[in-house]
């Protein structure tokens, strides 16, 4: 060895040897070491002409190299170097071997050409063209296949995979497949058709597909790291997936693959009942969903474990039992009630859950460390407490067992707590309706914090709802909301409302304005400004100003829905009234109302004869005579009647609640009060019940008592019998000819359970009328039909 | 409800601002007329951790909806399928450091 060596050594080296040397290895493509026997045969003075070739591709090659290992600011300083040796590819004669190497190292446009003129004197080269095709689809050099023959099928194919690029950039790849479908086993981009397919597949979540295609890929397809992930993920490799990072492997979805595999890991573990590997499979699966958080995940899972406790799999194993322990020993029992929280919001909740609650406020202060938080958390929990509590008729618990619940909550009472913490006072006293401390407790608060918009929702709310409530309440509480939040129109509005409820049109319309600055197209402002319209409209004609009545009225007509249009009428008729000399209504009715259907006249005769007997219209009907009204409605009705009784019932209970501040559909139906036996002989089957709903309503119930006892002897159909027999018991309950329910339990009774739904319906429509004022326990006896979530609008004899 | 951390890769330490800003960026980075449902998914996670009280509620009451196993999965899954719908060519080009993914035509 060391004779050889010294051998070697000792041999001069001529320049020939160092450049056939230096050409074996650029024919190996081993740049670095090309360049130094090239250096050194430049040394000994080899001739130019035969170095500045090989000088230059090896220092192509070598460039390429360098930027292969990252080193791009020497490859281009190198390449820059080499332009002083550049020759044409003639004079460097390069083999059929040599091609793909030398094509490797020359830029797109030198590539191409290169190839180009390769060809002129061989035949086409296959990995040469493969490498010139990955080019094209990676660097989008389409302007280069210019320089090849027009005629090649590498050009004919790289017309069809171009106008494929477009909806590859795109993520379409099953179009992208269909256009790439004529390209053959043969062509230099049949790699590119099939990696469509594996990202179609991959689209589809098709994994053997995707398995299968990416078989049929060659092993040096240039989008290497796609590659190897979505040969992981079709493989389902746990381990590999794990190591699967790197923006290749988040854009292909490998984490989503990994927490599938991992959560159905956990599943298996959890069957298993083995604890050690329910906690790696926890921790595993808490890692894969949220890397940023793992401790809060893995506590969150083992709450949501616990809850998901109707899958079959896991119903038999007390789940939480066995996630909990894997926690940290100190958080097993927070874990445990915080389930009992979570279980607040589902429909279970007991004397027993109270208490693990509350064993969960007392932690709360190691879940939430601000003390804001604490206060907001508690709150929260309490609130939902009161809900669950409500909601399951447990009043006990905030009433009668006051005290114990102050003893599970671990305050001197349910009073000292909500004047001490005006969270958790709402919390508990938020859903109490009629309750002044509530509402006294949720004043306190928006003093204090005038940003907490639900604290203002719910104190508008319950004012709202506070029996015989002040307006003046009402009214600050929104001016408070509204002062608080100028952005939110929905104040603004509730203020309009009630402004109109007052009469204070001009009020109404300042708040509009400011509603309408955020909430232009908002049909409840459109629908309201027609409203203050009459509003004025009828300030001014109880105040003689007769021109700007009239301009009111006409602007009120021409916003005016169809629901409010008869309003609207009844007082042109009266500002017509007015207008005559003798002030006479029935004349000015004609006028106005000549042209108009029965059933409009009729209802805007009986709404003139409801406002003529009110205070509102008192001076302004000054000649009008009540019983020239009367007659002229009795005629009404039979005109009305005979022409369309379920016009006249479509008139008279079109009028929505919202226009409450003008009329009701209940004012209009009690004028009829002499007329609602007409009327329910008239009415059609398809209507009767809605008939007999308003008629209940404002106490026709003789009438319906006596139309129901005709229709039953002239009814054959055993359903319709069933329901007249319900609006018959209604009846005589209120008429006090019954003073039980027993006749709604044998009528019940009576009805094979599958034939009970249509009747339900009906006891439902009877319920909702007749839910307040009437007695409680009509009420009651309506609901053993048990009509809750019914739909209402379901055709009964029709 | 998706783990709302998750889908805007949070710690759940994050304050108001910090939720704003990543939002902003995302919302950026997924503008709704190129990548609607990345878009929709993004305002969601935001909603529900704009406020401290929002955050509050979903760390009391979040998980608690959940009726099965394979709910709690799916949810996990779509949280980290962000920008998943419209994976292109280009993507991957850039993702492997081959190109800058820009088309040059």
């Amino acid at each position: 060895m060391a004779r050889s060596a010294r051998k070697k050594k000792g041999r001069p080296e001529s320049t020939e040897r160092l450049l056939d040397q230096a050409l074996r290895h650029i024919n190996a493509s081993h740049g670095k070491q090309a360049l130094d026997l090239l250096r050194r045969a430049q040394f000994k003075g080899a001739p130019a002409d035969r170095l500045g070739p090989l000088m230059y591709r090896a220092s192509l090659i070598r460039a390429a190299e360098l930027e292969a290992r990252g080193f791009r600011q020497e490859a281009a300083a190198l390449l820059e170097s080499a332009k002083t040796h550049e020759t044409s590819f003639e004079s460097v004669e390069i083999s059929t071997e040599q091609l793909l190497p030398w094509l490797r190292g020359l830029d797109d446009e030198a590539s191409f050409e290169a190839y180009a003129e390769y060809l002129s004197k061989n035949e086409p080269h296959p990995e040469a063209e493969i490498h010139l095709a990955d080019r094209l689809v990676l660097r989008r050099c389409d302007d280069e296949l210019a320089k090849l023959e027009a005629g090649s099928s590498f050009r004919r194919d790289a017309t069809t995979v171009l106008a494929a690029l477009d909806p590859m950039d795109a993520g379409d790849w099953q179009s992208a497949r269909e256009i790439l479908r004529p390209i053959s086993r043969t062509s230099a981009f049949r790699d590119w058709r099939v990696f469509c397919a594996v990202m179609d597949a991959h689209a589809r979540s098709d994994w053997n597909e995707v398995g299968a295609s990416l078989d049929r890929l060659r092993d040096d397809f240039p989008l290497a790291e796609t590659v190897k992930v979505l040969r992981l993920m079709a493989q389902g490799s746990h381990a590999g997936l794990r190591a699967a990072t790197g923006p290749a492997a988040e854009l292909l979805g490998a984490p989503r693959a990994r927490v599938r595999y991992l959560g159905l890991a956990l599943r298996n573990a959890i069957k298993g009942e083995d604890s050690n590997r329910i906690a790696r499979a926890l921790s595993d699966f808490a890692r894969a969903a949220d890397p940023l958080n793992p401790t809060e995940m893995q506590f969150d899972l083992v709450c949501a474990l616990s809850l998901a406790c109707d899958d079959e799999s896991l119903d038999e194993l007390d789940e939480l039992e066995v996630a909990a322990r894997l926690l940290r020993a100190g958080e097993e029992l927070l874990a445990s009630n915080r389930r009992a929280v979570q279980e607040l919001a589902s429909n279970e909740i007991d004397f027993l859950q109270a208490e693990t609650v509350a064993d969960y406020l007392r932690q709360i202060h190691r879940e939430f460390l601000d003390p804001d938080l604490q206060k907001i958390a508690r709150g929260r929990v309490l609130e939902r407490l009161a809900m669950a509590v409500r909601r399951f008729r447990h009043d006990e618990i905030l009433t009668d067992e006051a005290e114990g619940l102050a003893e599970i909550l671990g305050v001197e009472s349910i009073d000292h707590l909500v004047s001490s913490d005006p969270f958790a006072g709402i919390g508990l006293l938020g859903t109490s309706e009629m309750d002044p401390a509530a509402i006294e407790l949720l004043r306190s608060t928006v003093r204090e914090d005038p940003s907490h918009r639900e604290a203002h929702k719910r104190l508008i709310d319950l004012v709202d709802r506070q029996f015989g409530g002040k307006t003046a309440d009402q009214v600050s509480a929104r001016e408070g909301y509204a002062n608080a939040f100028p952005e939110d129109p929905e104040p603004w509005i509730g203020l309009a409302e009630l402004r109109l409820r007052s009469n204070a049109y001009r009020k109404a319309e300042a708040a509009l304005d400011r509603a309408a600055k955020f909430a232009a197209d908002d049909e409840r402002i459109l629908d309201l400004r027609a409203v203050s319209a009459l509003v004025a409209a009828q300030a001014n004609l109880r105040n003689a100003r007769l021109p700007l009545a009239e301009r009111d009225l006409a602007e009120a007509e021409s916003r005016a829905s169809a629901a409010l249009m008869p309003v609207v009428l009844v007082w042109k008729v009266f500002l017509h009234s007015a207008r005559r000399a003798d002030g006479d209504l029935l004349a000015a009715f004609a006028e106005v109302l000549q042209s108009r259907p029965a059933a409009l006249r009729l209802q805007v005769l009986a709404l003139c004869l409801d406002a003529a007997q009110g205070r509102s219209a008192h001076h302004v009907t000054k000649g009008a005579n009540r019983n020239a009204l009367r007659a002229k409605i009795d005629a009404a009705v039979a005109a009305a009647v005979g022409e369309s009784p379920a016009g006249l019932l479509a008139a008279v209970s079109r009028l929505p609640a919202a226009y409450e501040c003008v009329a009701t559909p209940l004012a209009v139906a009690q004028e009829l009060r002499d007329h609602w036996s007409a009327i329910l002989r008239a009415m059609p089957g398809g209507q009767f019940l809605d008939a007999v709903c308003l008629a209940l309503a404002v106490d026709a119930s003789s009438a319906v008592r006596h139309e129901a006892l005709r229709r039953l002897r002239r009814t054959k159909s055993v359903q319709h019998r069933r329901i007249l027999l319900l609006c018959l018991a209604t009846a005589r309950f209120l008429l006090d000819e019954d003073q039980d329910g027993r006749r709604f339990q044998s009528l019940q009774e009576s009805i094979p359970a599958e034939e009970l739904q249509p009747v339900r319906v009906a006891a439902g429509q009877l319920g909702r009328v007749l839910e307040f004022p009437f007695p409680t326990h009509l009420s009651s006896a309506l609901r053993s039909f048990n009509f809750d979530g019914l739909d209402a609008d379901l055709s009964l004899f029709g | 409800m998706i783990n709302p951390y998750g889908v805007l890769g949070l710690r759940r330490d994050a304050g108001d601002e910090e939720i704003r800003k990543r939002y902003l960026e995302l919302v950026r980075t997924y503008p709704p007329s190129r990548e609607p449902k990345s878009f929709q998914q993004i305002t969601i996670a935001y909603e529900a951790l704009k406020t401290a009280e929002a955050r509050v509620e979903l760390h009391l009451f979040g998980w608690g909806h959940y009726k099965t196993f394979d709910e709690l999965l799916t949810d996990m899954e779509t949280a980290l399928d962000l920008g998943g719908e419209m994976l292109g060519l280009r993507h991957l080009v850039k993702a492997e450091g081959l190109a800058d993914g820009k088309p040059r035509r």
